[in-house]
Order: C-alpha cells, then sequence, then structure tokens
C-alpha cells in the first residue's frame, strides 16, 4: 500500500471572542475556547498509481486531510503512512517524494519566466539534468506552454500559470501528486489540457494522484475512485461507477446533482 | 555536515542569481531605491559629525573615531539584512496567510533554505556608503591600509552581522507564536541606534544589556575600542577578545530558538 490512513482524527482548538467592550479584558485572559473536530476517525488506502477524488463541501476536512498525508499538520489522533513514513515526522524525506499543487496560492518567482522557477525546484529537488530537461521539453509540448513560456509569471493569466504550477509540480517525478483545486478559476480549454496531462501522466509514469476539486467534471474526467467527506467523515469510498449507480435515480444522472444530492442529505440529517 | 553546507551554499548561489535577475527587471526602481538609502545615511553622517565636532570629544571619542563605530554597525547590518532582513520581513505574513506550507513541502531544511533564498540587493547602498566612510575615518585617523587591518575589519563586520543576523532571525521567531511582531522589531530598532555610539556613554544598565542579553556591543564598540587602542571607563572594557564566542553563541541560540519555534507551527491547526 503506498498510502496508509488508519483512524486519524484531528481536531484543534479555536478562540471565540466575545462581542462589547466588557469582554475585551475576558478575550485576552480568559478566552472562550471552541474544539474544531476538522477529521474524526477516518481510515482509507491508497494504492500505487490509483487517481483519486476528495470531495466535499467547504469545510469537511479535504485540505486538512491532504495537509496531513503531506506532513504540514500532525493528527490528533492516528497513524500516517505515505510509501513507509511517516509524513509529518519525516517531512523533508516525504517531500521529496511528492508533488503538490495549491490552486489558490502561486510558487512561482512573480517577476521570471517559469523557466527560471523550473531552474530553482531543479536545485531544491536535486534533480539529475537530464531527466530536467527531458521532463521541461515533454510538459511544455504537453501543456502548450510554447507561446509564453519566456514571458515573464506576472504576466500571464490563471490558465497558463496554473498550467505552469502543474509542470512545476512533476518535474521530479514524484511517485505522489497533490492537486488542491487546481483548476479553479480556469476557462474550459485550460481545464481541458491540465485532466489530460494529470492522466497522461499517470499513465506514463505511474503517479498515484489524489485530487480535491469542486468541478465533478475534473473528477469524472480523471479520477477512478471517490472519497467523500463530510463534516470530518468519509460517506463514500469506492470507484465512480459505483457512486454513479448508487445515486442515480429520478432525473438524476448528472454527477454533479447526485454530489449534490449527498450533501443535502448530509445537512439534512444534522 | 559538509555535503549539507555545500548543498545549501549552491542553493543560495542560484538563488542570489534568480534574485538579481528579477532586480534587474525593475532597475530603476532599485536604482531609486539605493540612491535614496544613500542619501539619508549620508545625512545621517552628517549630522553626526556636525553633532559631535561641536562637543568636540564623546567620552573620549573623537568625531571620526565615532563615525567609524557607526559605519561598522551599518556595514554589518547591510551584510545581516541581505540574507536575514527578506526572513524577517516576509515569513510573518506567509505564516498569516498559510502560505509558509510551500517551505514544508519542500525536501530542505527550514532555516538554511530560508536563509539560502532570502538574498535581497537592497542593502548594496549601506554597504558602500559605509565603506566609503570608515575609508574617510582611517585617512583622518591617519590608520594604515594594511592587511591585518583588512583581517581585522572582516572579522569584526563577520561577528556584528551574527549580531544582526540573530536578532532578525528571533523576531521573526516570535511570528510562530504570535501574529503580529511590529512590535519586537520597533524595540530591535531602538536598540541599535545604542550601537552608532560608544556604549560607555550609556548608564551601567545598558552597557550590561547590550554586553550580555543583547551583544550590540560586540557588534562595533568592543572590537573597535581594542582596534584603535582606546581607553575609556566601559565597565566591560576587557571584552573585546571574546566577540566571536559571544557572537557565534548568541547567532546559534537565534537559530536553535526559531527552529524550535517553528514547530510550533507545523503541529497548530491550519
Amino acid at each position: 500500500m503506498l498510502i496508509e490512513v488508519s483512524h486519524v482524527s484531528k481536531e484543534y482548538e479555536v478562540l471565540i471572542p466575545q462581542p462589547g467592550a466588557r469582554n475585551v479584558l475576558k478575550n485576552i485572559f480568559c478566552p472562550d475556547k471552541k474544539t474544531v473536530h476538522a477529521v474524526s476517525d477516518i481510515s482509507f488506502r491508497i494504492k500505487e498509481g490509483e487517481l483519486v477524488g476528495f470531495i466535499g463541501e467547504n469545510g469537511a476536512g479535504k485540505s486538512t486531510t491532504i495537509k496531513m498525508m503531506s506532513g504540514i499538520l500532525t493528527p490528533t489522533e492516528g497513524r500516517i503512512q505515505v510509501g513507509g513514513l511517516c509524513p509529518y515526522q519525516k517531512r523533508e524525506e516525504n517531500a521529496a517524494n511528492i508533488g503538490v499543487v495549491f490552486g489558490q496560492r502561486s510558487r512561482l518567482n512573480w517577476d521570471l519566466p517559469m523557466m527560471d522557477s523550473f531552474e530553482l525546484y531543479k536545485e531544491i529537488y536535486r534533480i539529475d539534468a537530464g531527466v530536467f530537461q527531458k521532463n521541461v521539453d515533454r510538459f511544455v509540448e504537453m501543456l502548450h506552454m510554447q507561446d509564453f513560456y519566456q514571458t515573464p509569471v506576472r504576466q500571464l493569466s490563471l490558465g497558463q500559470r496554473m498550467k505552469a504550477e502543474v509542470a512545476l509540480s512533476l518535474l521530479h517525478e514524484p511517485p505522489i501528486l497533490y492537486l488542491d483545486e487546481p483548476t479553479i478559476g480556469l476557462d474550459v480549454l485550460a481545464k481541458q489540457q491540465i485532466r489530460e496531462f494529470i492522466k497522461e501522466r499517470n499513465r506514463l509514469a505511474g503517479t498515484t494522484t489524489i485530487l480535491t476539486s469542486h468541478d465533478m467534471k475534473d473528477l469524472d474526467y480523471v479520477c477512478e475512485r471517490l472519497i467523500v467527506l463530510a463534516k470530518g467523515h468519509i460517506l463514500f469510498d469506492g470507484s465512480i461507477e459505483r457512486f454513479k449507480e448508487e445515486h442515480a435515480g429520478e432525473g438524476v444522472s448528472d454527477i454533479e446533482d447526485m454530489v449534490r444530492s449527498v450533501y443535502e442529505e448530509e445537512t439534512a440529517s444534522m | 555536515m559538509a555535503k549539507g553546507l555545500y548543498r545549501y551554499l549552491r542553493l543560495t548561489y542560484f538563488f542570489t542569481a534568480k534574485a538579481i535577475k528579477g532586480m534587474l527587471t525593475y532597475r530603476w526602481s532599485f536604482l531609486a531605491n539605493c540612491v535614496s538609502q544613500a542619501l539619508d545615511y549620508s545625512v545621517t553622517f552628517l549630522l553626526m559629525w556636525i553633532m559631535i565636532s561641536a562637543f568636540d570629544t564623546m567620552n573620549g571619542w573623537n568625531a571620526y573615531e565615532v563615525m567609524l563605530l557607526y559605519a561598522f554597525s551599518l556595514f554589518a547590518y547591510g551584510i545581516a539584512g541581505t540574507f536575514f532582513f527578506n526572513i524577517m520581513n516576509l515569513v510573518p505574513e506567509q505564516i498569516r496567510k498559510g502560505a509558509f506550507d510551500d517551505v514544508l513541502l519542500k525536501p530542505v531544511k527550514i532555516l538554511p533554505y530560508l536563509i539560502s533564498s532570502s538574498f535581497i540587493c537592497n542593502y548594496i547602498a549601506h554597504m558602500t556608503l559605509s565603506a566609503i566612510v570608515v575609508a574617510i575615518c582611517m585617512r583622518a585617523l591617519n590608520i594604515s591600509f594594511t592587511w591585518q587591518f583588512l583581517g581585522s575589519a572582516a572579522g569584526i563586520l563577520l561577528c556584528g552581522s551574527l549580531v544582526y543576523a540573530g536578532l532578525f532571525l528571533i523576531v521573526t521567531a516570535s511570528a510562530f507564536l504570535a501574529t503580529k511582531i511590529d512590535a519586537l522589531f520597533q524595540v530591535m530598532y531602538f536598540f541599535r541606534q545604542v550601537s552608532y555610539y560608544p556604549v560607555s556613554i550609556f548608564p551601567r544598565v545598558i552597557q550590561i544589556i547590550v554586553t550580555t542579553l543583547v551583544p550590540y556591543g560586540f557588534v562595533n564598540y568592543y572590537p573597535i575600542r581594542a582596534l584603535l587602542g582606546k581607553e575609556d571607563n566601559a565597565l566591560f572594557g576587557w571584552a573585546a577578545a571574546w566577540g566571536p564566542l559571544v557572537t557565534a553563541l548568541f547567532f546559534a541560540a537565534a537559530c536553535f530558538i526559531f527552529v524550535r519555534c517553528a514547530k510550533c507551527y507545523k503541529s497548530s491547526g491550519s
């Protein structure tokens, strides 16, 4: 098993400041606290080469789970093993095996063309020169980046920047790729090109891919398996085909409608 | 250990090259910045010189000797700032926005990586101006420019920059524990003023603070006092020989505090 998540929970305390001037001292010295259960007792295993989609409403615990798997956060309870390593204990070693794309944040050098960021990553990830050049050439071609390859990143459109981000994350050929909303804000053509790129990388290099997205078409096209999170629990874990079979119904044939009905059921049961 | 050092030195080289390349895309802004800094500090030097000339000496230190103190302090600040200022400037905001995750997702040790990647060109004006003032003062004080002097000066600057670097790190480290660090920076900046003048003019309690707790005294005062063979009523006049040890220990302590505080970020909520 490449990724193993066992009975993992994540809680953290949040301060609740009370309104009003008379509560200022209280808020500073004795603030009210609330425990947020971001993730509660989740378990799953991901095999090498799988394409897994993580979905859930905002606040369901998707980003928290990905952060724990990538070593940024430590679970309150439970255990995570990624490729035989514990990611939050062996953060540096684990980082060499993963690529991460955050749709809402950029890691590219803003003032220079993407190639400069690529070269820095070559040094940070200690990529062999031959492998590096081969990957750069291949990714530029696969993502159709020839036209804006030399343009400073600050002058690129969101779609162009996102392609560069995805390419950046795979330069060191990590066995695992995490994508946190990679297609957010992109036009349909850019979305399709990125989806195809991810799928192609999985086909050629066997990259285990974990994707979170609110665009169901991303998941439908790219992923084979779906994990649905709600309020920190796993609601569904299985193939996309099985999800569609289980949730198809009267007038519900689109995966987006199915997911919406799952969220609505969950909210109703709270 | 040596392999690690080589790796981070190599990274520093690449990041520095990219920083300079990036700076060149905004070269007019950079030049304007340099000119304004040069003017700013030139005026300060001039005012200081006028003030001290009016008093003839400051506790046995004449105008040129005091300017020499200030120039060494500024030069050391410039060296430290070149590699450490941007850590203090950018990391707290990254922590606040969650962008610090990007550092944790790389296969690097946090502190060496931050030092490698934070090079900025902005302190060229500081260092150039300081060098010119040192040359002027040496002429006026009849100090000959020997290799021995150069070696001593390099040593003094290195020790001085360790103190400033340590302070930048401590101020940044506090951002891992609390969100705002402005007050701490102001305190640091205020005490920096002490290093512009002979420490012996200050009350005992200040002299103790800048010799032990926050070793500003070793940035310029104690070593230059020894270099010039000054005899004044400093509390710790004999301390010059301890400079390298005290500053190295201070820097090591600052690194330790920084790394320890960074661990708090990792295990707290997103």
